[in-house]
């Protein structure tokens, strides 16, 4: 938002006054200039008093709270321009008579549609008697007929549906689009509520907006239903596409607030005609699946034509056939998405419920048939024209606007095939007052609105979600933004929880065995990359405070041994650790900002935090809020350290230490509120591994540069090692290097120490092993670890016979790689290996 | 009357272990009103658990996965198919083509619907105005379509060379066309190619020819694989059988398997498998006939269920 000085507080005292309708246009909000419309009248009343700084404070709120979702979050180089839009402060409403109204109308087109589907994909009756065109079935790249056999007619219910519609001129809603395969940006609405309602708490309260929970609630029995086998508690999975992928985080904040655990494709497998999920306890059956990828994506068996078999869940069709599982919606249910069968509802309505469909669709004419040609002949310049199996999100082919086509060369090319061509009447919109920045504006409407199967019918969310784009010559340019839309209760509004559903006493459950290996994977990564970069960013700031302050110099001990170990862990040059090799090299202060700190070198601290992000990001249902929005945090505060001017070392010195104040907190995020299971055992197996190597190297470097110069470079590597407080306490102010070592290397009530480390690697292998099954190579190899760490007797390590401590150098070197090895055989036991798959190839060719 | 005994043997292997891998085949030929299946047996090795089920197009289908580790996998499916005699129309008498391309507008003919699947585009065989323009060549104005479809079938033989490993199975029927040559599937799909661009149904056939010609007969392509063949809709005359490979009308030497839109309907083996790297393949098909009594045959030929 603009960031130049508001006007005085008096000279935009009523944001209200300064909105104009369109003279042209029905506003959803006002009747006309200051008159709102009676059902929001009691919104805008409250909204009145607000100031043009309230809203930037809103809009500053907004941004805030979606980056708390992790809805601002992009992945290093990945654009998310395909998001739908960015959130209004304002939202929008319809009355309790209208919502009503437009229920019953989405529910009934909703049951046609599935009837129709259940139809198109079974008996066909419907192309039989030609109530629908046979050609817009069987030329149709939506329609799979692989997904057709075996699907038995009781099995043909659509669980989730979404419909857009607009408001025509006389104040008529019509659909301009059916969704019936994937929820498209159903985990949107629901954060956006989240988000908007949080702005306007009494509004929300005193205007009676309905609450979304109670449909969520039926959503998810809409899927207990679809499970084929009745039971009591079916396991039901959110396939999802996958991290990276649009929707991946409001698929996981939707599968979150359902309750269904998010899976990959490969997170899946069929063996024997069943779908399990892959987990660390062994697979377990998956009676229905919420799905997030498309029709063709589903099976690489069967469905993809291409020669990549990589999406999908290879052999997920014959496990729905065999009546093992069912997906929502099923396969094939795409093909009602076809836009041309829009031409067709009104008949299908009084066809299959014997009723007038009370929500059409905007007029639509397929000239594949006689009478359509000769309507639209004499309409072609007023009309919309599109390829007939135009695809949803493309832009269709308005064959009459395209800029290079005359009309006589449009009118040939329909004539030539009319059968390739759908025309409708181009779409009306209301509008809708949007905050732009500086005032409020007239923005055009369509909301979306969703239905789930409930019983026989449908079920219709009360609220929708409203996209709205600016009128020509707009502020605020052309991005399209979006509305939470309330839907209005004229009776008390029930407050209800998907948390705990009344009546239904849930199965306890303590196991993690559930995990899946992919996750664990993931967890185990996370937990690497916490550490590793906790540790940097230790490492560099003892290393910076001391280039900053006034008693030491650049290469002094102190700075030497931290220097050493920075280079180590790759956080600068090697040849710093080096005293010959310093003077030819810039000076190290201005290189730890560039390099260590910011650079996108691999090991630097910022790439360090966006592999935590990234591994945080694939395993994100299974994180609390708080731990996401402290990843989230610690990668503004290093943005935010870049933009401002780096010369000065103390800046640096905030940075870092704001930085580990948040992984501290991280860790209390982790530790306090992370339940012992599975996932927390790899999560912990990870971080253990990284501080055994992280300490052990410190040592290693304060050993290497000989301790004659002790007192320095052995403070260093307490701070480094975050045992400074726990030495001074024990010792005050007397350094002495077996102090330190048995401090930092043997002491198993330090948790820095590495004795603390790899006892808990033990105690989780163990853990893993009691879980799982017995597993002989990791337990052997935390006990040699364990057995090294016990064998060491620092007396006899420092005595003078050994003035290089080789015999202390060779123990650390033993146990950093026995940890290394460890990291290495619970990946090859327990991690997830996914090769690629194959499609069997270039073979058995009719020759 | 015939009666073939068909044996198909496929065998991969793989220079690394297959962890898993999961299958569709069509390996069992379909009964029709000149085809009756007797016998079909399929092994797998590695032995494992099938489902027959039909595909959309009422071909059956097994559906199978391993699930163990193996280094190999064989299929290898043994059927006996009795070939009865057929009657074909007098091309002379048969419908004009555009009255058939009429009749399925005004959904004339009582198999309208199930002649409309085999009309429209698929993956390999769209339609084009090349295609439209080739079978133009023979589907002149009011030409009996059978008479034009004969014709067309004779054309193609002639036109399109037939060169072994020419193509490859994404090639499409517009591709094979411009290249002017391709193998027995891509001489079926210009076929079905070019009579769907001209508003005619045509499905593409998989199935097999008999090894060594009956006496006196000589030596037809694509005898020892398998083979591809087209069936032209004839409007209230039903379906007939063309080989534009060997020019010929499809009567006793031909075995049927399944029909699609285009091979990909009716390939031998779709799967997925996970590991193996590199695949190795081996394909044997025998068609011999089998000798049976008048009498037997007279006696089946009631039997009820057909």
């Amino acid at each position: 938002m603009s960031s130049t000085a508001g006007p005085s507080r008096t000279a935009t005292p009523r944001l209200l006054d300064t909105y104009r309708p369109l003279a042209d246009a029905y506003d959803e909000a006002f009747a006309a200039p200051g008159v709102p419309r009676p059902h929001a009248a009691a919104f805008y009343r409250e909204f009145a008093a607000r100031e043009r700084r309230d809203l930037d404070e809103h809009v500053s709120q907004i941004q805030a709270q979606l980056a708390e979702f992790g809805l601002d979050y992009r992945a290093p180089g990945e654009e998310r321009d395909d998001r739908p839009g960015a959130l209004d402060v304002l939202p929008a409403f319809l009355s309790s008579e209208e919502f009503a109204e437009l229920a019953r109308g989405v529910a009934q087109r909703a049951k046609v549609i599935e009837l129709a589907f259940g139809d198109l994909t079974g008996k066909q009756e419907l192309l039989a008697s030609g109530a629908i065109p046979a050609e817009l079935v069987f030329n149709n790249p939506r329609f799979q007929r692989a997904a057709v056999q075996g699907q038995e007619e009781g099995r043909k219910r659509l669980s989730l549906y979404a419909v857009d519609l607009v408001r025509t001129e006389s104040g008529t809603w019509r659909a301009i689009a059916d969704y019936t395969g994937l929820p498209p940006d159903l985990g949107f609405a629901l954060e956006h509520r989240m988000i908007v309602s949080r702005l306007y708490p009494r509004a929300f309260q005193l205007l009676g907006a309905e609450r979304l929970a109670g449909f969520f609630m039926t959503l998810r029995a809409a899927l207990r239903a679809a499970a084929p086998v009745s039971r009591d508690n079916p396991r039901i999975v959110f396939l999802t596409q996958g991290a990276g992928s649009r929707g991946y985080f409001e698929d996981a904040y939707l599968a979150r607030y359902l309750g269904f655990p998010l899976a990959e494709a490969a997170d899946l497998a069929v063996r024997e005609s069943k779908l399990f999920l892959k987990t660390l306890g062994g697979p377990l059956p998956v009676h229905a699946v919420l799905r997030g990828l498309f029709d063709d994506d589903c099976d690489p068996v069967e469905l993809k034509g291409g020669s990549d078999g990589s999406a999908g869940v290879a052999g997920l069709l014959e496990a729905i056939r065999a009546g093992s599982t069912a997906l929502a919606n099923p396969v094939g249910s795409g093909l009602m998405e076809t836009p041309v069968f829009a031409a067709f509802y009104d008949r299908l309505c009084e066809r299959l419920l014997g009723e007038s469909l009370l929500l059409p669709s905007l007029p639509t004419w397929w000239t594949g048939e006689p009478e359509a040609q000769s309507i639209v002949a004499e309409r072609l310049r007023e009309l919309e024209g599109y390829k007939t199996f135009a695809i949803p999100n493309t832009a269709p082919i308005l064959l009459v606007q395209a800029p290079y086509h005359t009309w006589t060369e449009a009118r040939r090319q329909w004539e030539e095939n009319p059968g390739g061509w759908f025309f409708r009447e181009p779409p009306t919109r209301s509008t809708s007052p949007v905050w732009n920045g500086n005032s409020l504006e007239p923005w055009s409407l369509q909301i979306r609105m969703y239905a789930t199967a409930d019983g026989d019918g449908f079920s219709v969310m009360p609220g929708a979600v409203a996209k709205l784009t600016p009128p020509p010559g707009s502020r605020a340019g052309q991005r399209v933004r979006v509305q939470d839309v309330w839907a209005l209760s004229d009776r008390p509004v029930e407050n209800v929880s998907l948390l705990q559903e009344p009546g239904t006493p849930i199965e306890i459950k303590r196991s993690g065995a559930e995990l899946p290996s992919r996750v664990a994977e993931d967890l185990f990564w996370l937990g690497r990359w916490l550490e590793r970069t906790e540790n940097k960013a230790r490492l560099l700031r003892a290393l910076v405070y001391r280039l900053s302050g006034e008693s030491d110099v650049a290469g002094s001990p102190a700075i030497r041994v931290l220097a050493r170990s920075a280079a180590a862990v790759g956080l600068i040059e090697a040849s710093y650790g080096v005293a010959s090799f310093e003077a030819a090299l810039p000076r190290l202060d201005g290189f730890v900002a560039t390099r260590a700190i910011r650079s996108n070198e691999p090991d630097s601290l910022i790439s360090g935090v966006k592999q935590c992000l990234r591994s945080a990001s694939r395993v994100r249902d299974r994180l609390s809020t708080d731990f996401w929005q402290i990843l989230h945090r610690m990668q503004r505060h290093l943005h935010q350290g870049a933009s401002q001017d780096n010369d000065f070392l103390t800046d640096e010195l905030t940075s870092l230490n704001r930085l580990i104040f948040d992984f501290h907190a991280a860790s209390g995020a982790m530790h306090e509120s992370g339940t012992r299971t599975l996932g927390w055992s790899f999560l912990e197996i990870g971080r253990r591994i990284e501080r055994t190597t992280h300490t052990a190297t410190l040592l290693e470097n304060m050993l290497s540069g000989g301790l004659s110069e002790e007192g320095p470079s052995l403070e260093a590597t307490l701070e480094a090692g975050d045992s400074i407080m726990t030495y001074r306490s024990r010792y005050l102010g007397q350094l002495q290097p077996h102090a330190v070592l048995d401090l930092l290397l043997l002491d198993g009530s330090n948790p820095r120490g590495v004795a603390f480390q790899l006892e808990a690697l033990q105690r989780q292998v163990d853990l893993l092993e009691r879980a799982t099954g017995p597993q002989a190579a990791p337990k052997r190899i935390a006990a040699s670890a364990v057995e090294a760490i016990r064998a060491i007797a620092l007396d006899d390590l420092l005595r003078a016979t050994d003035p290089r401590h080789e015999r202390l150098l060779n123990a650390l070197e033993t146990i950093k790689g026995l940890v290394d090895e460890l990291g290495t055989v619970i990946t090859e036991i327990y991690l997830l290996h996914v090769g690629p798959l194959r499609r069997f190839g270039n073979f058995s060719r009719d020759d | 009357m015939t009666r073939y005994r068909v044996r198909h043997l496929t065998r991969y292997s793989y220079d690394e272990t297959v962890a898993v891998c999961h299958n569709v085949a069509h390996l069992r030929p379909r009964s029709s009103m000149e085809s009756i299946v007797r016998s079909y047996t399929l092994r797998i090795e590695p032995a494992t658990h099938v489902e027959n089920r039909t595909d959309y197009f009422g071909n059956p289908i097994a559906c199978f996965s391993i699930p163990e580790r193996h280094q190999a996998m064989s299929l290898e499916a043994i059927s006996e198919v009795q070939i009865l005699p057929r009657t074909l129309p007098d091309p002379g008498q048969t419908l004009p083509w555009e009255r058939v391309r009429e009749g399925l507008r005004q959904r004339a003919f009582p198999d309208w619907l199930e002649a409309t699947q085999f009309l429209f585009d698929s993956k390999l065989v769209m339609r084009g105005a090349d295609l439209a323009a080739f079978a133009r060549g023979s589907f002149s104005p009011g030409r009996p379509i059978l008479e034009a479809a004969l014709d067309l079938n004779r054309r193609i033989h002639e036109q399109i060379a037939y060169v072994p490993r020419s193509t490859d199975v994404e090639t499409t029927a517009i591709q094979a066309l411009e290249l002017q040559r391709g193998v027995c599937q891509d001489l079926a799909h210009i076929f079905a190619g070019a009579v769907r661009s001209i508003g005619l149904p045509a499905r593409y056939v998989s199935g097999y020819l008999r090894t060594r010609p009956a006496p006196g007969q000589p030596i037809r392509v694509g005898a020892d694989e398998s083979h591809a063949w087209v069936s032209v809709y004839l409007g209230d005359a039903g379906w007939v059988d063309l080989d534009p490979t060997n020019d010929l009308v499809v009567r006793e030497e031909h075995v049927l398997l399944g029909w699609g839109r285009d091979y990909r309907d009716v390939a031998p083996l779709l799967g997925i498998y996970l590991g193996g790297k590199n695949q190795t393949l081996h394909v044997e098909v025998d068609v011999t006939p089998v000798e049976t009594s008048d009498e037997s045959l007279l006696a089946e030929s009631h039997a009820p269920g057909f």
